[in-house]
């Protein structure tokens, strides 16, 4: 039996009153793909930071390669060979790969840094690992997915020998996912270990050697994904068998009220510099969607659908065309505000990876209040504290957000539990129509299902769903009718019976089925 | 962060850690200057906190401290660093002062308090209003254009002073003194109306509507709706304009709210203890009100604490330096700049062993529980 390339040994956490983890313990064999699993908040990501020198535990031991360590610090991991990909990574945008990578190499002298040698080392790596672009671009004009490899890139060019990646493939297009599967298990077969934190169950039962479940703080399961079927996996997590992909459910409503029209929207956008490959453009779009529907938009990052929610929430402009929500028409250049929006019954759930939704210094109590503030009531009853704790706590237990204290910090709660928040809060102001935008990245199984029947509950009511989504098996769960966009066109729609995953995928990736 | 740290950690046992630690270093400084430190504790404390007198001493100059202090953590609630609470204060002075020299002899006392109030209230929000505007719709930085405006303020003071209020008969530069029909009632003078007896002091009715302004600002920021939107774009700004809170009013209006607050200086020094206009009468409370509002936390409630702690600090020195030969005024900085050292910059010095201390469980490094 080899010795485990990282090993957390008994380790606990807890924040302010909140026990995290409770004696946790994980073992990652060398050259293995391994799955880390859990519901919204069980302590996955507060087991990877400890691992990765971001967090210390209040006690543990932490081994590599059978060694004892004390990882103080992020950098201690790095000379440690551990590697960490976060969502969030800022890079010098106008600067080459190169420069981005060398960046964190180490100064051996602090007049003078040649790069000769990092650079044919990292060349050597791009063969050997087959990435597909040139040291010498700019970061600005590379996709998501791009950055992504180039981090990968980074850590490998430090040595890397154990990868941890938290949920690596929630804003990849379908293709970009293979691509990184691919990458997987190449470094695998070089004796990396790969560390995956998601939970995108099929993807993991499909790839990865062992999972890990992590329960309520501890690390409860350790299991081969090919004894056990995917059902029971997800017994595992969320403590009931739930179906995935999710079922959708049927529609039964009759055609209803046109509650959204887009009529010849155009617009431009500058993104990283005006004659950056990524600055956007949107075309002719012209849809429309009617109440008690599901439309859902896909396409690759950077199609166009983020910025297409935005224009529908009053959140950026547009240069020509209208827009009629309910019954009020927008034109360009009209004043139209994300508030103004709101009082039209327009709801909207922004991209999780944002940071909009919640401002994490607010208690829960507060944030669950955002942009509702300003509604109507009487002058001392709206914001008394019982009020909006009761409110809040009221929320909590109908969504199962935990834990269920309004008076902790936003930002306390675990991502899949402030995202679960954000929803709430829109879905329970019962707007006519409600935008979504990857709404169920970094949400466990129990929780999607949980969301998709309140999705499905406001839909039975009239409203008008429209959500952006990379998540194919999402897609296919929630959508009546799919928007496919390319390069800031529409360029498909499709009704639910048309749809499947190998269809969708050639459209986003080429705009038509036939090349 | 640790989690069975009593309530009363964070708000009495750090900052009396740390008062101690700096009130020691002072001890050092009076050492090497070679005065009896007994002798200087006695007089610093019985001259602040000993007699009725010292008291009152001690609370006139803690208003001040209240108002400038609420002028910067209310500024500080929607994410601007007021500096400006100086010129604020000045502006808010100038203001008073015109009403009482117009106005003193004609209006009944009522009325007057009640449009001295707002005059200083409209002339310290004019003065913090602009600084507001050009940060909201041009995008100046708040920290440079306040700390203009105290220059400009000061400049336009001695400029009225010196051409429009100052007597034809005074060399000094100062106003006439306002008749005695419009001071505000001394605190004594409270009392003795209501039966009881103090010691004569500048502590006047200003004091009591300073606490009642923490109360307010308290209420406003953490109980009503527009506190609520001032707190979103402090702490997110993003987040806030997301949820349609619109930041450009929020800066203006709180940035107006702060300026009114620190103009209040102006009733506690001029309407109530001076009864004229002088050239430095905000003698750099604006700026001690940085460091109230910083050991008051920000917190409207702690900034009452604070301001007490630097009047009797204020006080105590003063009496250190009139009674002490060696000493100067300059003490009274020395003390405050230790009490701002130790409080703000050194706080995370002790904070980890005190927390250690009181958390009852001592924080193993890692490694060290297991063999």
């Amino acid at each position: 039996m080899l010795v485990p390339a990282l090993e957390l040994k008994d380790v606990s956490k807890s924040f302010d009153t909140n026990e995290a983890l409770v004696s946790a313990s994980l073992s990652v064999a060398p050259g293995s793909i391994h799955g880390v699993i859990g519901e919204n908040g069980a302590g996955k990501s507060t087991l990877m930071q400890i691992a990765y020198g971001l967090e210390q535990p209040d006690s543990g031991v932490i081994l590599i390669d059978a060694v004892r360590v004390n990882l103080d610090c992020p950098q201690t991991a790095i000379n440690y060979g551990i590697g960490m990909l976060h969502q969030k990574v800022s890079w010098l945008d106008q600067h080459t790969i190169l420069e981005n990578i060398v960046l964190g190499d180490n100064i051996h002298s602090y007049f003078y840094q040649s790069s000769i040698q990092s650079e044919q080392n990292l060349l050597q790596l791009i063969r050997e690992y087959g990435f597909s672009f040139d040291l010498g671009t700019k970061m600005a004009d590379l996709s998501y997915g791009q950055r992504q490899q180039v981090d990968i890139l980074r850590a490998l060019h430090r040595g890397v020998r154990v990868l941890i990646l938290d949920e690596p493939m929630a804003l990849l297009s379908p293709i970009e996912s293979g691509h990184l599967l691919a990458l997987f298990s190449l470094l695998k077969t070089q004796g990396i270990a790969v560390v995956i934190v998601s939970h995108k169950l099929i993807a993991l039962h499909q790839i990865c050697d062992i999972i890990s479940v992590v329960r309520h703080g501890r690390v409860s399961n350790n299991i081969a994904p090919k004894d056990i079927t995917l059902m029971q996996l997800t017994k595992l997590v969320v403590g009931r068998e739930v179906i995935i992909p999710h079922p959708s459910q049927p529609l039964n409503v009759k055609r209803g009220q046109r509650l959204l029209r887009i009529n010849q929207l155009n617009v431009q956008f500058h993104r990283g510099g005006k004659r950056s490959k990524n600055s956007i453009k949107l075309s002719n779009i012209d849809f429309s969607v009617d109440s008690g529907q599901v439309v859902v938009m896909v396409g690759l990052p950077n199609a166009g659908q983020d910025e297409l929610l935005d224009i529908i929430a009053g959140v950026i402009a547009f240069d020509s065309g209208y827009l009629v929500i309910g019954d009020r028409r927008i034109d360009s250049g009209a004043r139209y505000s994300i508030s103004d929006a709101r009082r039209n019954g327009v709801s909207y759930v922004p991209n999780p990876m944002h940071e909009l939704g919640l401002v994490s210094e607010f208690s829960m109590a507060e944030s669950a209040l955002l942009g509702y503030q300003n509604i109507k009531r009487s002058f001392f009853s709206g914001f008394s504290r019982q009020h909006n704790f009761e409110y809040c706590l009221n929320l909590m237990t109908q969504w199962d957000i935990r834990p269920a204290k309004p008076d902790m910090k936003s930002g306390f709660f675990s991502g899949g539990n402030q995202q679960k928040m954000v929803i709430a809060r829109e879905v329970s102001r019962r707007p006519t129509l409600l935008l979504l935008n990857q709404p169920t990245h970094s949400i466990d199984v129990g929780g999607v299902e949980l969301i998709y029947q309140h999705l499905f509950e406001l839909r039975q009511q009239g409203a008008a769903i429209l959500v952006a989504s990379n998540d194919l098996d999402e897609v296919i769960s929630l959508a009546d009718r799919v928007i496919v966009m390319h390069q800031g066109e529409v360029c498909a729609q499709l009704s639910k019976d048309q749809l499947s995953k190998e269809i969708l995928g050639k459209l986003m990736l080429n705009g038509a089925i036939n090349e | 962060m640790n989690n069975n740290l009593p309530w009363w950690f964070h708000t009495l046992a750090l900052p009396a850690v740390n008062i101690l630690l700096a009130l020691t270093a002072c001890a050092v400084v009076l050492l090497v200057i070679d005065v009896n430190i007994v002798e200087a504790a006695r007089i610093m404390f019985i001259g602040a906190l000993g007699n009725q007198e010292g008291i009152g001493y001690t609370l006139f100059y803690a208003t001040n401290f209240m108002f400038t202090g609420l002028a910067v953590a209310l500024a500080w609630h929607a994410g601007l660093f007021n500096i400006g609470a100086e010129g604020q204060a000045t502006l808010g002075g100038l203001g008073v002062a015109m009403i009482c020299a117009t106005f003193g002899d004609s209006l009944p006392f009522g009325l007057l308090v009640i449009l001295t109030t707002l005059s200083a209230a409209f002339f310290g929000a004019l003065w913090a209003f602009i600084p507001g505007w050009l940060n909201a719709y041009r995008g100046s930085h708040i920290v440079i254009s306040t700390i203009m405006f105290n220059f400009i303020a000061s400049s336009l003071l001695v400029f009225l002073l010196v051409n429009v209020f100052r007597q034809p008969d005074q060399m000094a530069a100062v106003s006439q003194t306002f008749g005695e029909q419009t001071w505000l009632p001394y605190l004594d003078q409270l009392f003795k109306f209501v039966g009881g007896e103090i010691s004569r002091t500048p502590l006047n009715i200003s004091f009591l509507w300073a606490v009642f302004c923490c109360f307010l600002v308290h209420y406003y920021l953490f109980h009503t709706r527009f506190g609520y939107e001032t707190r979103g774009i402090g702490f997110n700004h993003r987040a806030g304009a997301f949820a349609g809170i619109d930041k450009s009013r929020v800066i203006i209006v709180t940035m107006a709210l702060a300026g009114a607050l620190a103009g209040f200086v102006g009733l506690n020094e001029i309407q109530g203890s001076s009864h004229q206009l002088k050239v430095e009468f905000v003698a750099g409370y604006g700026f001690a009100g940085i460091a109230v509002a910083l050991i008051g936390r920000n917190h409207p409630l702690g900034i009452i604490a604070a301001s007490i702690l630097f009047g009797a600090l204020y006080q105590g020195g003063s009496e250190l330096a009139f009674n002490i030969d060696r000493i100067g005024n300059d003490i009274v900085l020395l003390i405050q700049g230790l009490v701002i050292l130790f409080c703000g910059a050194l706080e995370w010095m002790v904070k980890p062993k005190l927390i250690a201390l009181f958390s009852g469980s001592p924080k193993q490094p890692v490694g060290d529980s297991r063999g």
